[in-house]
């Protein structure tokens, strides 16, 4: 019986494939490919000269851009100021603007999602100018470091080849190709992803036995961890939603002591309340600079101070409309401002919408309990395809959703039955990276924010691969240890 | 196969993993059963701590910019006067007293003169609508009163508190005059019998009765010419005709084809051919990415309506959804409105003929400048649109281009032509120069007044 378990657990951990890449320069020849593969592929996309198929796509477009802001930002130093369709050009030409518009400046209100000005840098320093610069390029980056850090993490806990299947199908997702390297006015919504699987890679390498025995690697993770979340909290919250399933994967499977969790649990909110802090003081003086300079010109200065504010409950209250309008819920953000200016004002906004949402959620929980299943359904059958891309090229892998889906049941299982650290570790991880898609509005095209789907099919293939070479007798370690005892 | 040794991080070994071999193949439940305590104390902690911190980040209430607050512009039915809803204050939502305040103004364009240019501390005004029969405009405001300003006397006539001090978003007044029909943003409609009102003494109360209305704000409100019923639109994407008499209701858009309704908050309604249509424009929100990657999504569409029996006649796709101010034109087959223009949202006035089916003409802002609302003149020739800040464009179809722009604040008004031609108001010199007319001034000061262009402007029409 327990030859039996180390087997299924040698075959759910795919240590057949690894065995075959046990000398260090295999290893390092692997990842090296990987890493190029991987970075090729991004490329492909970012070199292209006209906008990838548009389909699979986020069709919100609240805080999809700060365009508006950046020329402002970039010249004077100041956040907000909308200086949209004004000439920018250059640092005199805007000068010039200021002075022409007088008046009509303006500092903005409670403008959220404010650190995405910083993915307007790389292409300012591409064209050397700021008036036509997008997040294209900022985004790609950020996303490409994040495939090669989830390439990276599963060959570092033994599961090179799942990692490059992984990178090569979540670099390919049309979802995510779109909402990065279109071409025009950029959106942030792929941020959730490319968080999503950074996060994915710090939990797998945490939750790992080798972060147990070097301290210094699980603290200098935990420290990027929270880095990471706390810039994502400033770009879009619900990015967030990918270190829920990180967090619980590492509490619950990692085998660090009590202690250990206690002490890096610590460690990691008071980095993200620091980096918060940090990043709150450095937008309020951005902010500061910006009504000074408003004021000189004669504008509107904002005269606030802490203008940062959070929407998620509304989010959550629209998405109840999502299936049906039994209770009068519409699947549109704006129309929740309509309504909670219609109606009670004397709760703040967010505190209406959570009192709202949870009793209704209370007095009707089948109803809920129903959307959420039929959004979970939805992550799992009307996603993105199957699909391998190289820049204008594709392939949709012709993979029926639900079959692959439940054929991944089979080694799941055999996972909880071995108690596989890393594999269960990887289902919780990548399941979060879509928790917003559960929470939230469906019908915008949320579900592709997860991309759970395309672990599971990289997993399963790379489980009838580690079978295949099961039957040509490649034996991994542990066998070979076992059989040696 | 030969194997060599792994390196030290890549030597995970499932002996390596659980040393202690009956620990190491335990069943799941018993390894569950392991979990040690303070492990789930600490996972409940970081939930715990999750939680609050995202409840102390809920202290913030939306301001936005200007997501309902659009200006309003209106015509009399006779064409002779221009009422402008302003607001001094910043361009967000909500802004009550006294950091918005509103101001009406009303221009009578066959004297060239202001009539009425209310300075009283009045919130917001957030609809407008003239009285058919005598020489009265309707105000409706941001903390619910609806006002009634006579124009012989610029004195408020008849006053009406409403609907729990909620933004007046909707007014219209039956052909007959006999009610004021009251749109908020609460979703209550009221018909206010503002003829008895009106016939005594000012009233804090007013006589009106109430119709269910919607859920979601009311947007917009037209009468048909028989004054029997009213037909209301609401950002709830709903579109209802009511009865004035009896209250009774259709939907024209849900049922019984719920493809063939609105998908968005639908802002705003107008009346065609002799009233026998009903024409609506949504501004999209809704849909899903298979809508938006279709050729026509959802609600990028102007639908027309069979008012009788409530059935949609036909809809045309446009290139972004209606923001607001449907007009019909005295042709009785065109509509003018202002429309979106892509996630900029920066509207561009939009007319569009019915009996061709596609749009005749598309009128863009300048460079710097936003289309905020319009009112379209009975003759169908003038339109104004506000661009902010008291400023104002009369654009003339006939021409096709901007004809004048009009500034009125509360220290006077002045008119500029684009050849250079200004007429100030008393009082207006000591405004300072700004904006667009500055380029008309001399180091601060007003050139020469040209009196009687702001008739002049509307001459053509009169």
């Amino acid at each position: 019986m327990n030859h039996l378990r180390l087997r299924v657990k040698c075959l759910v951990g795919l240590e057949h494939q690894g065995a075959l890449l046990q000398s260090g320069m295999a290893r390092v020849l692997f990842l090296v490919c990987a890493m190029t593969m991987v970075s090729a592929q991004q490329y492909s996309y970012w070199s292209l000269e006209s906008s990838p198929d548009g389909f699979y796509r986020n069709v919100l477009n609240l805080g999809a851009s700060y365009q508006r802001y950046f020329s402002f930002f970039y010249y004077f130093d100041g956040f907000p100021v909308n200086l949209d369709r004004l000439d920018t050009s250059t640092r005199e030409a805007a000068k010039a603007t200021l002075a022409r518009e007088g008046v009509r400046l303006r500092t903005d209100l409670n403008v959220y999602n404010r650190a995405s000005i910083f993915l307007f840098y790389p292409e300012t320093w591409l064209k050397g100018r700021p008036d036509t610069a997008e997040m294209r390029t900022g985004l790609a980056i950020w996303f490409t470091c994040s495939l090669l850090a989830v390439v990276t993490a599963f060959w570092y806990v033994g599961m090179p080849v799942l990692g490059l299947a992984v990178a090569l199908l979540c670099g390919s997702n049309p979802f995510q190709v779109y909402e990065i390297y279109h071409l025009g006015s950029s959106t942030i919504f792929s941020m959730v992803i490319s968080t999503g699987l950074t996060a994915t890679a710090i939990a797998l390498v945490l939750s790992s036995p080798a972060s147990v025995r070097r301290p210094r690697l699980a603290v200098t993770l935990v420290c990027l961890a929270a880095a990471v979340c706390a810039l994502q909290y400033e770009i879009r919250l619900e990015g967030i939603g990918g270190f829920l399933g990180a967090a619980f994967a590492w509490v619950v499977l990692s085998r660090h002591s009590v202690r250990q969790k206690l002490a890096y649990a610590c460690l990691f909110a008071i980095m993200v309340a620091g980096t918060s802090r940090f990043m709150s003081w450095y937008f309020d003086g951005k902010l500061a600079t910006a009504d000074q300079i408003v004021e000189q010109h004669g504008g509107t200065p904002a005269k606030i101070t802490n203008a940062y504010y959070s929407t998620q409950w509304w989010a959550l209250w629209s998405g109840l409309g999502d299936f049906d309008e039994k209770y009068g819920y519409l699947a549109d953000d704006r129309a929740g401002i309509s309504y909670y200016y219609g109606h009670d004002t004397s709760l703040h906004s967010e505190p209406a919408m959570r009192k709202d949402y949870l009793e209704r959620m209370a007095s009707d929980p089948a109803w809920w309990l129903d959307i959420l299943g039929r959004r979970v359904k939805r992550i799992f059958t009307e996603n993105t395809p199957y699909r391998v891309g190289y820049g204008t090229w594709h392939i949709d892998l012709p993979l029926d959703a639900t079959i692959v889906t439940l054929a991944a049941l089979l080694p799941l299982a055999a996972a909880l039955w071995t108690w596989h650290t890393t594999v269960l570790t990887m289902f919780a991880v990548s399941l979060s990276i879509g928790a917003v898609s559960i929470g939230q509005l469906a019908d915008y095209g949320l579900q592709f924010y997860s991309v759970v789907h395309l672990f599971v099919a990289a997993y399963v293939a790379c489980v009838v691969l580690d079978a295949v070479l099961a039957l040509c007798r490649v034996t991994p370690p542990a066998l070979r240890a076992t059989a040696a005892g | 196969m030969c194997l060599t040794r792994r390196p030290e991080h890549y030597n995970r070994t499932t002996q390596d993993e659980f040393p202690d071999t009956g620990t190491a193949l335990m069943t799941p439940i018993g390894r569950l059963l392991r979990i040690q305590g303070a492990t789930v104390v600490a996972a409940v902690m970081l939930i715990a701590s999750g939680w609050t911190g995202l409840n102390a980040l809920q202290v913030y209430q939306w301001t936005l910019p200007n997501q309902y607050f659009v200006p309003p512009v209106s015509f009399s039915a006779d064409g002779r006067y221009l009422a402008l809803g302003i607001s001094m204050g910043p361009a967000y939502d909500p802004c009550p007293l006294p950091t918005c305040e509103g101001r009406l103004h009303v221009f009578d364009l066959r004297s060239g003169t202001r009539v009425v240019a209310s300075t009283a501390a009045h919130a917001r005004v957030m609809s407008l609508a003239f009285l058919h029969h005598s020489p009265q405009v309707a105000a409706g405001y941001a903390d619910g009163k609806v006002r009634v300003w006579d124009l012989r006397t610029s004195q408020v006539a008849a006053e009406y508190s409403c609907c729990n001090g909620k933004w007046i978003r909707a007014l219209a007044a039956a052909p007959n005059d006999s009610v004021l029909a009251i749109g908020a943003q609460s979703g209550q409609i009221m018909l206010w019998n503002v003829a008895s009102d009106l016939g005594g003494d000012r009233t804090e109360r007013g006589s009106a009765r109430s119709l269910p209305g919607h859920v979601y704000g009311v947007s917009s409100l037209v009468f048909d010419r028989s004054s029997t019923y009213l037909i209301s639109t609401a950002d709830d994407q709903h579109v209802r005709r009511w009865h004035v008499g009896n209250a009774n209701t259709y939907e024209f858009s849900r049922a019984p084809d719920k493809a063939k309704a609105h998908r968005g908050m639908v802002k705003s309604v107008t009346l065609l051919n002799g009233d026998r249509w009903a024409v609506t424009g949504a501004y999209w929100e809704g849909g899903t990415y298979k809508d938006y990657a279709s050729s026509s999504p959802p609600d990028h569409i102007l639908r027309l309506w069979d008012v009788d029996t409530g059935r949609p006649i036909r809809s045309y796709p446009l290139e972004f959804g209606v923001r607001c101010c449907l007009r019909p034109l005295p042709d009785g087959h065109r509509v003018a409105f202002l429309r979106a223009t892509g996630w900029s949202e920066d509207p561009v006035l939009e007319i569009f003929d019915f009996d061709r089916g596609q749009s005749e003409r598309t009128v863009r802002p300048s460079m710097g400048e936003s289309f905020h609302s319009m009112g379209a003149h009975p003759d169908g020739n003038q339109f104004v649109i506000a661009i902010g800040d008291g400023n104002f464009l009369i654009w003339n179809r006939g021409v096709g281009r901007v004809v004048a722009q009009l500034v009125s604040v509360d220290d006077g008004w002045a008119v500029l032509t684009p050849d250079g031609r200004m007429e100030f108001s008393d009082g207006f010199s000591r405004w300072p120069c700004r904006n667009n007319v500055q380029r008309a001034c001399r180091g601060g000061a007003p050139a020469n007044s040209t009196p009687g262009l702001l008739g002049r402007v509307w001459a053509p029409l009169q």
